[in-house]
């Protein structure tokens, strides 16, 4: 489904991304880890497109991200509020995006009935505008437009930064039965390690630009990625 | 009192930190020449009227007492509508120890020295020193511009506290604008006469020193109303909680939802403009903008000269056109990496664009249509004007727009405010007013300026057809920069 290779990415001289290859199956639910500048948000800005690679590409279903724009029409991402347009209100946010994906207002409406749990009656009704959404909300509304229009895959980084614990929980809920129902494949990136194992099947950890581990997630991931990061 | 210069040091380094001193050099010294310009002319102005008012009016002192009245009056007004109390600035320092008195000190002290208090001490030095001296004697010039500032900081400081008793949404702006119309046209049909009444007070003043004491009272009293109001609404930050930004207008427009997604991108402009600071503050401009005729097409002297019509017309009928494609990209740098990523068809975004760019420029040129009053030749020009702005300008305009790679902060108000803008912006104005002059000018040096006016509209008619293929050029442009822009983009300070 998704494939780097040789791909290289530096800035004045320092490489941030160096990853030789690394696949990503249809249906895989990925983990990103690493410390602040280990290059997580890096990886998942060239996959999207948006800054381009000194060296090496990143493919999606075959398709070089960079030469062909196919994969945006099954892509959906949410980094951070670069992806959000700050003075509209949610509704009128998703009904933009649900137009560009070429949704009906039917079905949008039915994809933010399919959300009411997640937004806990905080994002919509409100009568409030994306800017002046609590830090939470904002990441809920970005979370929840990556999800519209059946997305093949969904791009999230640290999604559960300023959640409250109960929306973490539900996003986790979220994510598992998106990911059984309609087989997106996940890629995630997390400094929560307890969550990340919990939806992920398979963790990455990089470190300087650099893969250091690739595991399939199991009963001992948790306590060999804690030893890891361990100081 | 020490902890207020220490506050104060602290607003001097913000601005001397903030990032517009450090980079981009080349817009510092142009913006900077441009200021020095405008402050020189504006000293050299103010000395001319003080050192030759009893050239100009017949009795100088009442005159001038006159000019106060209305001068005291119009800055009221451009506080009341662009002047808030700072109240954001103590943010940081509300948890710490400080005496909350002397926080609510430092606000108003900086509410009140700024450019306007400037403004006022510049225009009135002089004719203190050259009107009043020589009428009343220095000890009484000295009082009299004290009471002078004293009054207009009184202004100052009724506004704030009026603008804290009034909320400001629509309809109150509108009564005011309202009842100052009505005061104004009182006064100039004759009704009574605001501006005497005010010099009769200030001559009476002037002659009898005491009562220019008075005058430096006003302002401690509305200072006084202001502490007081601060003080027992216990927490500053509800200030500035500004309640009316949720309640939005929708820009809706059911035209637009006709045209799919490029309409939906056209009402997402008219959002953004109509939401945000700093265009609204843009949009506020326009009157000025589209009004800039008014100086010059009433006289004969400017009319004569047709290259200069030429300028004038480029700047009315396309200057909210220009304005608008010019910006295009870099209003909507915090949300780029979301447009490069949802799939959106970039050639159907350039179109909204153009589309909206079109329409605004049509509506420039149908709202200054009655300049046809000052000659048939102004509306011909404009016709002209048009025609090449929409054929030519504007699908050059959105092609150098890519070159705008910093993102427009939105939040703050557009009055002497150059975040976001580079030397470019400079560089893109020039083809929009040399392009047709170096069209025009050939024919009207051979004696045919009728020809020429039809050759520029003429290039301009000829070259809309082809906006499919300057879309294409843009396109193409846009796919190159993209990693640039967004790049640049996203550095948001």
């Amino acid at each position: 489904m998704i494939q780097f290779n040789q791909l290289k990415k530096i800035y004045s001289g320092n490489t941030v991304l160096d990853i030789d290859n690394l696949q990503i199956a249809q249906g895989e639910s990925f983990g990103l880890v690493g410390n602040n500048g280990a290059g997580k948000t890096t990886l998942f800005r060239l996959l999207l497109d948006l800054i381009r690679a000194n060296n090496g590409n990143a493919t999606i279903k075959n398709l070089d991200v960079a030469r062909n724009e196919d994969w945006k029409r099954f892509t959906g991402s949410f980094l951070d509020a670069g992806l959000l347009i700050d003075f509209l209100s949610p509704e009128e946010f998703f009904a933009f995006t649900g137009k560009v994906k070429g949704l009906t207002k039917d079905e949008v409406d039915a994809f933010l009935a399919e959300m009411t749990d997640f937004f806990n009656h905080e994002v919509i009704g409100k009568n409030k505008l994306i800017r002046n959404l609590s830090m939470g909300n904002q990441q809920k509304t970005g979370i929840a437009a990556a999800m519209m229009g059946k997305p093949e895959i969904v791009i999230l980084d640290e999604p559960f930064n300023s959640l409250d614990p109960s929306s973490q929980i539900r996003l986790k809920q979220l994510i598992k039965s998106k990911k059984a129902n309609e087989k997106i494949t996940f890629l995630i990136s997390s400094h929560d390690l307890n969550h990340i194992t919990e939806v992920c099947d398979r963790i990455v950890i990089l470190e300087n630009g650099k893969i250091v581990h690739d595991i399939q997630t199991s009963t001992d991931t948790l306590a060999s990625l804690e030893n890891y990061f361990a100081v | 009192m020490k902890l207020l210069f220490e506050l104060i040091a602290h607003q001097w380094k913000q601005a001397r930190r903030s990032s517009i001193w450090q980079k981009n050099l080349a817009v510092n010294l142009i913006m900077g020449f441009f200021f020095f310009i405008l402050f020189v002319e504006l000293v050299v102005l103010a000395f001319f009227l003080g050192h030759e008012w009893h050239e100009i009016v017949d009795n100088p002192i009442h005159s001038l007492h006159k000019f106060v009245a209305w001068y005291i009056a119009a800055l009221l007004a451009v506080r009341f509508f662009f002047q808030k109390l700072p109240a954001l600035s103590v943010r940081p320092y509300q948890h710490l120890p400080i005496r909350k008195s002397s926080l609510i000190h430092f606000l108003l002290m900086k509410g009140w020295l700024n450019f306007y208090a400037l403004l006022s001490f510049i225009i009135f030095l002089p004719f203190a020193v050259f009107q009043v001296e020589y009428y009343h004697g220095s000890s009484v010039a000295t009082l009299w511009l004290a009471g002078i500032l004293a009054l207009d900081a009184a202004g100052n400081y009724a506004v704030f506290y009026a603008k804290k008793m009034l909320s400001t949404n629509l309809t109150t702006v509108s009564l005011i604008v309202l009842a100052i119309a009505l005061l104004a046209a009182g006064d100039y049909l004759g009704w009574y006469s605001y501006s005497g009444l005010i010099a009769t007070m200030l001559d009476y003043a002037i002659a009898r020193p005491v009562w220019l004491w008075l005058l430096l009272l006003i302002p401690v009293i509305f200072y006084h109303l202001n502490f007081r109001f601060l003080k027992s609404s216990l927490y500053l930050e509800g200030l500035n909680a500004d309640k009316s930004d949720n309640h939005v207008h929708s820009g809706r427009i059911g035209y637009l939802q006709k045209l799919g997604l490029i309409g939906e991108l056209m009402s997402l402009d008219i959002r953004m403009y109509l939401r945000n600071k700093r265009t609204k503050s843009i949009l506020w401009m326009t009157p000025l903008f589209l009004g800039y005729g008014l100086f010059f097409y009433p006289n004969s002297d400017y009319t004569s000269d047709s290259g200069f019509m030429i300028f004038i017309g480029m700047f009315v009928t396309s200057v909210m056109m220009i304005n608008y494609l010019q910006y295009a990209f870099s209003f909507e740098g915090g949300f780029f990496d979301l447009l490069s990523t949802s799939g959106l068809s970039m050639e159907d975004y350039l179109k909204a664009k153009l589309g909206l760019a079109y329409a605004l420029g049509i509506a420039s040129f149908v709202i200054t249509v009655p300049y046809v009053y000052f000659g048939m030749n102004i509306l011909i020009i404009h016709t002209a004007c048009i025609l090449f702005s929409l054929g030519v300008i504007a699908p050059v305009i959105l092609y150098t727009a890519t070159y705008n790679k910093k993102t427009m902060v939105l939040t703050q108000g557009s009055a002497f405010n150059y975040q976001g803008i580079g030397a470019t912006h400079f560089f893109i104005m020039i083809p929009v007013f040399i392009l047709p002059l170096m069209i025009y000018l050939p024919f009207k040096w051979l004696g045919y300026h009728e020809t020429g006016w039809l050759v520029l509209a003429g290039l301009g008619f000829a070259a809309l057809p082809f906006r499919k293929f300057f879309i294409h050029l843009c396109l193409q442009n846009l796919r190159n920069r993209k990693y640039i822009m967004a790049e640049g983009f996203r550095e948001r300070n």
